[in-house]
């Protein structure tokens, strides 16, 4: 069907409005099977658009109801396919934004795959050239070999970077199965393994509009937008797509792991692993993760400052709760000069909030300094964006995100806590100095 | 309602700046000291700022401040240091949520601002220099940040690379100086180099606001227009560093995976805005030369881009290769921009670089603190003009402005953190080392 067949527009539009304040946005399920979220804000002279799978890294062993069985690919296909998308048939994408003033990209995370452009004009063409695109795959041997040599030396240097070695390490720590374990970009090893055929598999499974979505947030004009989307989307058939991402124990694989590297200093990540969320809990799981790190650690906390005045952290200290499809951890990272002691530090100090009790004047600040940093969000058209589409793949609204949070009382952090932080779910990686053993 | 922008002396070598617009919904206060400096005192001048922020003499400890902080709905109180042609900048920066936007209408800015202004002319100090105890943290700190550089390899190539492209020059130093400057310094000597920066830096105050901030306003110009100046440094930013009689090549190994080539070319007089066109066309954009030919035909690397410093008219290409492609990508690299000096461009490329140029440049007008930094840099240039007003100026540029300025370029530095392993490199490029240990 080309897209001139399509009479679309029948369909219902939903206003989700902030009921604290102005802020509202439109959601449309389209009749093409794809999720539309647009939020215009006025004043702002920028368009930011995010047209996204829910394909990401993890998504390694799927089926669909046209296949008897699981297909396994190779590692970082997802990653791999979403730079050969910027190649069509007759056309660069980023020759066709150019006419249009828009700086078009990509990236690939653990759960999905997102394109995305930035605008100040001309956003309606900017977008027919974004739908366009991302609808219209065109993988060649050709173009496939000449992607190895550009992804292999990406892999090269996220192997050149010590930070994101001992992210990855930790994982590695935490899970025994589940492919988040695995780098997004897969290795020179694995990429050689990818052929057109494997991505047009992976395409028609993913790629579906059904399980794609398309955030818009900035200077637009709904109406302009949606006629669009009628023009451009091509109706899908949903093909009851199922990833297996392995049946995950709650015990960690290993306690450790430690590397060398040439670095100054020790870099670490400590992590506990958490039974996985979704939906509302897990937002709700999130921000008391967050609040209960900064109370443990954070620089309000008494220990973060003791750690400082004896030099085992400094500035590079900071903490995140990571989660996704099937994972759910709380991460702690820095530099030091001896990791081990300040991973039995912070395990001491959590022992200590559990068996003594949450100070419950912290946790008000805590919260209030959450609620700065959300409303924050606001202020920028590409984060107002970015939340559509976190939110979306969350299955919640952003003002739904909020409230949960405005929610969230000290009675549900101290019965959460033991659960978020269990020591005997923990671990921790390290990369320490190549020649730490000569100094 | 447009973006309204003001700038006024408050006291000698003192200003003021506002930035208003109310569509958004955070309050910024820049104070930028601008300091002449010795290579020497890099350190030192580094290790101020991060003294600053920590602490103050009304919130004493780090614990104290971040939690007061964390109380006016997670406001920030920052620093950053840079070095701008041949100035030091140290900045220190906070921000927070209009009062606007606060659960029960606090005025949370006027008090940021006041604690801005306390850490800044009251810090903590012991006998009549800064607290022992944390100077010493802090300097542990500086000195973790100096032994890390080497973690992030673009970043330590980079480093390493202006060392010989600014050679005997101020920009040739790293912000926070050498591990061997910053094991000497002492609280007292670093406590008198912070009353000289107050009495003799250059001050740039930028408060972005969108609500009415007068209080804070006056609150700033009060507490600054009053301070004692002396021997007042009068900032020259823009100084075009010499080209070298010769192309200097440097390599340094390091047991990584992937080598980090950084070529430097430097230019004499050239027209500003015809450079900034030159150098997105060669290498900023998705459809720049370095881009297209370096990246997508040849498959050299996964990122190869241009940036140019314009106070020092210097361009710098860099990029990460396999070890045995270096000679092949400095030759490319080398291609590209002689191929714009020969005008192998066409009309359309030259439109659709200004289109993204000024496209990336109005999008300025939807971040208060990116409107910040814009009318800093106007300032630096002895302008005002607005993002509107430089898109009409880069919109002029003519495409023999553009040929004229690619020519002007004379490659001055070529730099290469490689691997180690002599098994990967390419013949001629071993061969062209010199003095290097496998």
């Amino acid at each position: 069907m080309s897209s001139n067949d399509h009479q679309y527009g029948a369909y219902e539009r939903q206003y989700i409005t902030d009921k604290h304040g102005g802020n509202g946005y439109v959601y449309v399920k389209h009749p093409s099977g794809l999720d539309i979220y647009l939020w215009q804000m006025n004043g702002f002279t920028t368009t930011d658009a995010l047209f996204t799978a829910k394909y990401g890294s993890i998504n390694n062993r799927f089926k669909t109801s046209n296949d008897e069985d699981f297909i396994q690919v190779p590692e970082g296909i997802a990653h791999f396919l979403e730079h050969k998308l910027f190649e069509n048939e007759d056309r660069d994408v980023f020759e066709l934004y150019a006419k249009t003033g828009a700086m078009g990209n990509a990236y690939t995370s653990f759960d999905h795959t997102a394109y995305l452009f930035s605008c100040t004009e001309n956003y309606a063409e900017s977008l027919r050239i974004l739908l366009s695109f991302v609808q219209d795959p065109y993988f060649t041997e050709e173009t496939v070999d000449k992607e190895q040599g550009i992804i292999g030396q990406e892999i090269k240097m996220c192997e050149d970077n010590p930070d994101r070695q001992s992210f990855y390490d930790l994982l590695k720590c935490l899970y025994v199965v589940h492919p988040v374990k695995t780098d997004i970009a897969g290795t020179v090893e694995s990429i050689a393994k990818i052929t057109p055929e494997l991505l047009y598999q992976c395409y028609n499974t993913f790629y579906n509009l059904n399980n794609m979505v398309l955030t818009i947030a900035g200077n637009i004009d709904i109406d302009e937008v949606l006629k669009i989307c009628d023009e451009e989307l091509v109706r899908a058939e949903d093909i009851d797509l199922l990833s297996d991402l392995g049946s995950e124990p709650d015990e960690v694989a290993q306690k450790e792991i430690v590397r060398k590297f040439p670095v100054g200093q020790s870099i670490f990540n400590i992590g506990y692993k958490c039974k996985p969320y979704s939906g509302r809990e897990c937002v709700r799981m999130s921000y008391e993760s967050s609040i209960l790190m900064e109370l443990a650690a954070g620089p309000t906390s008494k220990l973060y400052n003791k750690l400082t005045e004896e030099g085992l952290i400094n500035s590079s200290f900071s903490y995140e709760c990571f989660y996704g499809n099937g994972f759910f951890c709380n991460i702690f990272s820095g530099e030091s000069s001896d990791p081990l002691a300040v991973q039995k530090r912070i395990n001491e100090e959590i022992d200590r909030i559990i068996s003594q009790g949450i100070d419950r004047e912290r946790f008000e600040i805590a919260k209030k300094a959450k609620y700065g940093s959300m409303i924050r969000g606001f202020d920028k058209v590409d984060m107002c964006a970015e939340m559509l589409l976190s939110s979306a793949l969350m299955g919640v609204s952003v003002f739904d995100s909020i409230d949960i949070f405005t929610q969230m009382t000290f009675e549900d952090i101290v019965r959460d806590m033991p659960k978020l932080f269990d020591k005997e779910r923990s671990a921790i990686a390290v990369v320490e100095p190549a020649d730490k053993q000569n100094k | 309602m447009p973006v309204e922008y003001n700038r006024k002396q408050i006291a000698d070598g003192v200003y003021l700046s506002t930035v208003h617009d109310e569509k958004f919904k955070t309050n910024y206060i820049s104070v930028q000291f601008v300091s002449d400096f010795e290579v020497k005192e890099a350190s030192a001048r580094a290790l101020i700022p991060n003294i600053l922020t920590v602490s103050n003499s009304k919130y004493p400890t780090r614990e104290a401040l971040s939690t007061k902080l964390a109380s006016l709905y997670n406001a920030s109180l920052s620093d950053t240091e840079t070095i701008v042609g041949n100035s030091y900048v140290s900045t220190l920066f906070a921000s927070c949520i209009a009062d606007c936007n606060t659960i029960d209408g606090e005025k949370i800015t006027a008090e940021l601002a006041n604690i801005l202004i306390t850490s800044i002319f009251s810090p903590k100090t012991v006998n009549g220099a800064f607290d022992e105890t944390e100077f010493a943290i802090l300097k542990k700190e500086l000195l973790d940040e100096i032994d890390t550089e080497i973690n992030n390899k673009r970043n330590y190539a980079l480093k390493q690379a202006r060392k010989t492209i600014y050679c005997g020059e101020k920009s040739a130093s790293g912000v926070y100086g050498s591990r061997k400057e910053a094991e000497a310094l002492t609280c007292e000597y670093v406590y008198e180099l912070y009353l000289s920066m107050l009495e003799s830096s250059h001050i740039e105050i930028i408060l972005g606001s969108s609500e009415n901030v007068a209080e804070t306003a006056e609150l700033l110009e009060r507490a600054f227009s009053d301070i004692p100046r002396k021997n007042v440094y009068r900032p020259v930013y823009y100084e075009a560093s010499p080209l070298k009689p010769k192309t200097e090549n440097v390599t340094e190994r390091m047991d990584v995976k992937q080598t980090r080539l950084v070529m430097a070319y430097k230019i004499g007089k050239t027209d500003l805005y015809a450079a900034k066109i030159f150098t997105a066309l060669f290498g900023i954009t998705p459809t720049s030369k370095l881009f297209m030919n370096v990246r997508e035909k040849m498959s050299l690397c996964y990122s190869c881009s241009a940036a140019y410093d314009e106070c020092r008219q210097t361009l710098i290409v860099e990029c990460g290769i396999d070890d045995a492609n270096l000679d092949k990508t400095i030759a490319a690299i080398n291609e590209q921009l002689r191929s714009l000096a020969d005008g192998d461009f066409t009309d359309d490329e030259l439109n659709d670089t200004k289109l993204m140029m000024t496209g990336a440049f109005r999008s300025n007008y939807d971040s208060l603190y990116g409107l910040m930094n814009w009318y800093n840099v106007q300032y630096r240039r002895g302008t005002a003009l607005s993002p509107n007003e430089v898109t009409v100026k880069l919109n002029a540029i003519t495409r023999d402005d553009v040929i004229l300025c690619a020519q002007g370029f004379e490659l001055d530095t070529v730099y290469a953190l490689r691997t180690s392993h002599i098994s990967q490199l390419s013949q001629s490029a071993a061969e062209n080392e010199k003095g290097d240990t496998v």
